[in-house]
């Protein structure tokens, strides 16, 4: 039987295949699974005249923890005579720490897992199990201040790349054995180790159940970044929308967690996913929740607006001054005319091609290496800007109002995709059927957010199904005295549904 | 199945009932007082006419008429159904032509007729496609603009109000009549409601009610301004309460009349895919073995292709005998079938 299962392992069957007893099998099998590849470290040792082998892939675990941890107490065993294979492994398992993470392998799947998580394992001879012991020592990232969601005056640490540090970033922030992380690896191939984050007496049972349905739904090969995650937990509705929110940030992600929500964090990435999550939420910033009410309640009406302004301005200018002019007061229409009078297209044109040129320069920003992409921005803005109104190629209201725009959507990052793609639909549905068809984009956009709803919640709740209690965070920004006081959380909204 | 509040019930009959109120109210050529007077008698019919549909509900909370009409005979119950999906056709086909003839007179040369209703049906179709959890969603927000273009236009009129525009004249009981005709013609609510109340939570009946005290509320609010503002122009304004969007004017903009126009747009879409909802649940409850989305295109596109001929030939208005059809299927579903039904043996789980 073990004979078999020897012989036959490879790339293709070998995760559940047994451990061999004996060392040089063991060996070769690993060869062979691998495929030789050069970053598998086989050092072959021999412990009070027993043969074993320590195994590590190159650059995964520390060397300096691996001499201290692993190599010194292993030369220091000695028995008596000659040791037998359960000595040695007694004296793995038992009668030493080598580490604090320690755990026993009885498979080939288990062994590259722990292998290419950082581990060290150690075969011994005439043994079919190993001991594998956690010195991770890959290179990380340090904690940096997150790039996506500045602020002023809340914490400056962002998530990393790894998984662990993450987790402890979160653990530092709520000291509560209630919250729970539930860790299992996804992706056939990557194996990438996801971890559902909760606090058990605040989020609902059937959303904690709901999420992890979803996650084990999930059938890729490899797992990169959130975005392959993301749309097994959205669910089957097709919307512009995402009703999962992101964030870089661990003291956001402890607040939501804190409201009830089921955070989804994913190794190698420096994002965390929160569900179910709201419209309004992407209005919401750590900041507002330093500042002082009333300076809150100001900025996030200021947010209102920049949104509005950032999708729909260049399409209701574009429709009013082609198919409503008559609603502008004299002496704007009277200017707004000289200025056209001069460029050889239509406002509609006009606009049409301005906004693309700035989706141009944006991604070229975004995408450039940071030294070159100031330089993009002052092509942008001194070169094309001011060279396409001196050469009438451009009216400068129209300008302007592409300025305005393209500042208001860096107030609401999260909402940057759709916001890019309603304003495009505006400018074009604003030129063919002036306000009518602003309108059709307006209700097409409206109906695409009302049909979304994530974990039983209406993606657009508090607003629209109405509830009074929350739209106090929404309207204004109430004091801690209130917010304390106030149990509404997601799923007492109303249209909320138990799953 | 119990999927929208009390409240998104409210929003949901009151837009599906407001847009003819908005559009046409105060009628061209009609005298106000007898309007005002119609408006409150046909109301309080309506308050009437409505209790057999509330019976209903609390014997059968969660079947709808059409369900309950199929099971106590299934060949009656299909001739029900298909009944429902007419009206409800009529009703769409009513709207879009009345939207097209809004948008023709007040902005002509804008857009082909045809395009306007097309674009409204479309929208529309994808709305009712999403279902009526997205519908009332929406409908709650074209509620709010509703009410905020409102008080924006009245806001920007009040110095131009004035009690001289009022002119009274003696009512006649013939005038009176004919208002009462005309706008219980208009009381499509009875429609959508016995296909609707099994979806909401709590308080059927009392949103029906509700909804009908809302809709007077702004009629007498929509007729006070109109009067005040306008005056004699009231009697040849064709849309009087967009009329009064070229009079509000602010320090920002000359006319509001084309900023009022969203909110037409938006309420029009919904009642339409609210009627394309229930023709979808109606023809569903009768031909089970069908999907209920193909219904749905069919509805569409059918009310769309009514409506098309129509509007290419410009026949915008409604004929005595077209409201007559639309009144007596009212009539007949909303309230003699559930006056039958009332009789029969109720379901155990009564909410109310």
């Amino acid at each position: 039987m073990e004979g078999k299962t020897v012989v036959k392992v490879n790339e293709y069957n070998y995760e559940t295949a047994l451990i061999s007893k004996s060392l040089k099998q063991a060996i070769l099998d690993l060869k062979i699974i691998s495929g030789k590849t050069m970053d598998l470290n086989i050092m072959e040792v021999e412990l009070s005249e027993h043969k074993c082998a320590v195994v590590s892939i190159e650059g995964m675990a520390s060397t300096s923890s691996m001499a201290e941890l692993v190599f010194r107490p292993l030369m220091e065993f000695d028995v008596k005579g000659y040791a037998t294979e359960d000595d040695v492994f007694k004296f793995l398992t038992k009668q030493s720490l080598l580490s604090a993470e320690r755990k026993i392998l009885t498979t080939y799947g288990e062994v590259f897992l722990t292998l290419f998580s950082g581990f060290a394992v150690v075969f011994i001879d005439g043994c079919d199990k190993c001991v594998a012991f956690g010195i991770q020592g890959f290179d990380k990232r340090s904690i940096e201040e997150p790039t996506s969601d500045g602020n002023l005056n809340g914490s400056h640490e962002g998530f990393i790349e790894t998984i662990r540090t993450n987790i402890s970033l979160i653990r530092r922030r709520l000291k509560t054995p209630k919250l729970r992380f539930d860790m299992q690896q996804i992706g056939s191939d990557s194996k990438t180790d996801v971890c559902v984050a909760y606090i058990t007496d605040k989020a609902p049972q059937g959303v904690i159940d709901k999420v992890k349905e979803n996650l084990n739904k999930i059938n890729l090969d490899t797992i990169i970044t959130t975005g392959y995650v993301e749309p097994f937990l959205q669910g089957k509705h097709k919307s512009l929308f995402s009703n999962v929110l992101s964030t870089d940030r661990p003291d956001a992600f402890c607040a939501k967690l804190n409201e009830g929500r089921v955070g989804i964090l994913v190794d190698g990435v420096p994002l965390a996913l929160i569900c179910p999550s709201l419209f309004i939420e992407n209005f919401q910033t750590i900041d507002d929740y330093v500042n002082k009410p009333f300076y809150t309640t100001y900025i996030r009406w200021i947010k209102y607006i920049a949104f509005f302004l950032a999708i729909a301005l260049p399409g209701i200018c574009v429709a009013i001054a082609t198919n409503h002019p008559e609603i502008l007061t004299h002496k704007f229409l009277m200017n707004l005319a000289a200025s056209e009078e001069v460029t050889p297209y239509s406002f509609f044109f006009e606009a049409f091609i301005i906004t693309i040129m700035y989706e141009l320069m944006r991604e070229a920003g975004i995408r450039l290496p940071k030294a070159i992409g100031g330089a993009v921005s002052i092509v942008g803005a001194l070169i094309i800007g001011d060279a396409a109104v001196s050469s009438s190629l451009v009216s400068a209201p129209l300008l302007i109002i592409i300025g305005l725009t393209a500042t208001a959507s860096f107030v609401i990052p999260n909402l940057n995709p759709q916001t890019s793609v309603f304003r495009m639909l505006f400018i074009i549905s604003g030129g063919f059927a002036g306000l009518f068809g602003i309108t059709l984009c307006f209700a097409f956009m409206l109906i695409n957010i009302s049909a979304l709803e994530n974990y039983g919640v209406p993606y657009n709740a508090p607003i629209s199904p109405f509830t009074f209690k929350a739209m106090r965070d929404v309207v204004t920004r109430p004091s801690f005295l209130k917010l304390g006081r106030s149990k509404t959380v997601v799923e007492n909204l109303n249209g909320a549904k138990k799953i | 199945m119990r999927k929208i509040s009390f409240g998104q019930m409210i929003t949901i009959l009151f837009l599906s009932r407001i847009f003819y109120a908005m559009t046409f109210i105060p009628f061209m050529y009609s005298d106000v007082t007898c309007q005002v007077i119609g408006f409150s008698i046909s109301t309080a019919i309506e308050c009437l006419a409505v209790i057999p549909v509330i019976i209903l509900y609390k014997k059968h909370p969660d079947k709808n008429l059409c369900q309950v009409a199929y099971e106590k005979s299934k060949i009656f119950g299909i001739l029900i159904c298909v009944a429902f999906a007419f009206a409800a056709v009529l009703v769409i086909n009513r709207l879009l032509r009345y939207f097209g003839y809004f948008m023709y007179v007040t902005f002509p040369d804008f857009l082909p007729s045809w395009i306007v209703i097309g674009a409204i049906a479309i929208i529309s179709f994808y709305a009712a496609f999403q279902g009526i959890e997205a519908i009332a969603r929406s409908a709650g927000i074209a509620f709010g603009f509703f009410v905020l273009s409102f008080i924006i236009v009245t806001a920007a009129l009040w110095t131009k109000m004035s009690f001289t525009n009022v002119i009274y004249n003696y009512p006649s009981i013939k005038h009176i009549s004919h208002e009462v005709f005309n706008e219980l013609s208009k009381f499509t609510e009875l429609l959508l409601f016995p296909i609707l109340y099994p979806y909401i939570k709590e308080k059927a009946g009392k949103s029906i009610y509700a909804a009908l005290a809302l809709k007077l509320i702004f009629v007498y609010l929509i007729t006070s301004i109109c009067v005040l503002t306008l005056g004699s122009y009231l009697n040849i304004s064709k849309f009087p309460f967009f009329d009064l969007g070229t009079y509000a004017e602010t320090f920002l903009i000359e006319r509001l009349d084309a900023f009022l126009l969203p909110a037409w747009i938006l309420i029009a879409f919904i009642k339409t895919a609210l009627f394309m909802l229930i023709a979808k649940i109606a023809l569903s409850t009768g031909f089970k073995k069908v999907k209920s989305n193909v219904f749905l295109l069919i509805i569409s596109v059918a009310a769309f292709a009514a409506s098309l001929a129509a509007v290419l030939q410009e026949k915008w208005s409604y004929s005595v005998l077209d409201k007559t059809v639309i009144m007596i299927l009212i009539l007949i579903l909303g309230v003699v079938l559930p006056l039958v039904y009332c009789f029969g043996k109720g379901d155990e789980n009564e909410t109310e």
